[in-house]
């Protein structure tokens, strides 16, 4: 690693507060790597002006010893379904080309409020309803370990920023994996809250029963930071949970004590090898730092993608049902397939895939929970989060245990688990394939247990070294 | 996408509906209610289960 926005948040913070470094300096930095690397497709809208203006604002603050906290001076991406007042929210449709946004979300509000500098918007699967970032409109984002192959989504301009070094930390949105898939395939630390951590007011709707907002950054830790100054009740959202949100400071426990839960016959079946084996290894990791690891079993884990694909296509297809119908040339091929799938659902299809959901959820707690004479009560599960590495270009397909299906439902396999339960989950990089493409490792904890799953992969993090490499050390 | 990857993802996709409408009639009491965009408010997903 050597580009400046690679180092941690704290580091760079201390550098600030020390003098060595301005917030022109980091912001400048961010700048100039979008420019050397626009071929990647990362952004949709690069913001040079206002991230200036508020570099300059904000170091004065600072010098004049007002300061917002860990956050304060730190370049940041949005993805472009989010509202930034005053700029376009496309969510990378040309649908919604000139919907200019008349006040923040409120994530952007609180990034504002903690100093974070907004340098542009992310560039995304069209309408957040896809998971390669081919985008139709504003160019196919690239993986920058290989540029012929898919960044993953539908957050991928979020991924790639992250990964490349153009900011420090990405805000993504996640409803069927959209923050983890991302993060897995660019080899960075990507959060999918639990439902009603974080507010989406302000945010364009994918799918409403199961849409998230979560932070992409190198660093487990840095993830933190940002989850703390977005976390919390919101009146604008309905879903939103009431209660006080207490920011967290990392648990001391780490992974001494924890005890990993691994889902019999699901959780390494049907992954490429060498996903497995970096899972493996990397359990074999926690366990030599003090986890317990051990196997449980889950009724219903084998229906999860097929609830989770009715349910993530017919809430779009209900919002979209219109726009559909009078301007259909004005969606990209594979999204309006996607759309038009949504339509040939039942409504009983619909009920009991949101009835599976809370049948499955209530397993899954009693599965976590233990039982006298089985397996204790788990802290968190460990999967893949994906069976695969990043796909070329292209591919609509993939082949899992044998049976092909749809890239967008081999994409769920893994993500499913958070996105049907509302559970969080955080993805971590766990090792590379034997073509150096990044392998991640999804953690999926208990509701509003984030703090379990950050302080693990902090801890992981600080016994392996696969989150610090970056592509262009290769 | 083509014509032919798109019929092909519709007929997994429908297939994948009858599944899960299966499974579930099957397999879930017909007391549990389906979750609803107001579950969190207040209660919080599987709190109960913490």
């Amino acid at each position: 690693m050597t580009g400046l926005l690679d180092r941690s948040v704290s580091e760079l913070g201390g550098l600030l507060r020390t003098r060595q470094l301005s917030i022109l300096d980091l912001v400048g930095s961010g700048l100039a790597t979008i420019e050397a690397h626009r071929d990647l497709q990362a952004f949709i809208a690069v913001d040079r002006d206002g991230a200036l203006a508020a570099a300059h604002a904000l170091q004065a603050r600072l010098d004049a010893g007002d300061d917002l906290g860990p956050l304060h001076g730190i370049p940041m991406a949005v993805k472009d379904n989010i509202d930034i007042a005053g700029q376009d929210t496309t969510a990378g449709s040309i649908l919604l080309r000139g919907n200019i946004a008349t006040r923040d979300a409120t994530v952007v509000a609180r990034l504002r409020a903690a100093g974070a500098v907004l340098i542009g918007r992310t560039n995304m699967h069209e309408l957040a309803w896809g998971g390669t970032t081919d985008n139709p409109h504003y160019g196919r984002a690239r993986n920058p370990w290989d540029t012929g192959r898919i960044p993953a989504g539908s957050s991928g301009g979020s991924g790639i920023a992250v990964a490349a070094g153009m900011v420090s930390a990405a805000l993504g949105t996640d409803t069927g994996g959209s923050v983890r898939l991302p993060a897995s395939v660019n080899g960075v630390s990507g959060l999918r809250p639990t439902i009603g951590r974080v507010s989406t007011a302000g945010v364009v709707p994918l799918a409403w029963t199961m849409d998230t907002v979560g932070p992409l950054a190198r660093r487990a830790d840095d993830v933190r930071l940002v989850h703390n100054a977005i976390a919390g009740w919101d009146p604008r959202d309905r879903v939103s949970r009431t209660d006080a949100f207490v920011p967290q400071e990392p648990a001391g426990q780490g992974l001494r004590g924890l005890r990993i839960g691994v889902i019999a016959d699901y959780a390494l079946t049907g992954c490429q090898p060498d996903v497995a084996d970096a899972i493996g290894d990397a359990l074999a990791t926690m366990q030599d730092a003090g986890a317990h690891v051990e196997e449980i079993s889950v009724p219903g884990a084998a229906e999860l993608v097929d609830a989770q694909i009715v349910i993530d296509a017919v809430e779009p297809s209900a919002m979209h049902v219109e726009t559909l119908r009078t301007r259909p040339q004005d969606y990209g091929a594979d999204v309006r397939t996607h759309l038009q799938a949504g339509l040939v659902f039942t409504g009983v299809q619909y009920v009991q895939a949101q009835r599976y959901r809370a049948w499955f959820r209530d397993r899954l707690l009693e599965a976590m929970a233990g039982s006298p004479g089985g397996p204790g009560r788990v802290d968190l599960l460990v999967t893949p989060t994906l069976p695969f590495t990043a796909l070329p270009h292209g591919a609509t397909s993939v082949t899992i245990g044998g049976r092909e299906q749809s890239l967008t439902a081999g994409n769920m396999k893994y993500t499913a688990i958070g996105s049907m339960t509302g559970f969080p989950a955080l993805s971590i990089p766990a090792g590379f394939d034997r073509d150096g493409l990044p392998i991640g490792m999804l953690l999926t904890g208990r509701p509003f247990a984030e703090e379990t799953l950050l302080a693990a992969a902090a801890s992981f993090q600080t016994i392996t070294g696969h989150h610090l490499r970056a592509p262009f050390d290769q | 996408m083509d014509e032919n990857d798109a019929q092909q993802l519709i007929a997994e996709w429908e297939e994948r509906g009858r599944a899960i409408e299966a499974f579930v009639t099957s397999t879930v009491p017909a007391d549990l209610v389906p979750i609803t965009l107001f579950e969190h408010l207040p209660y919080a997903a599987g709190e109960a289960g913490e």
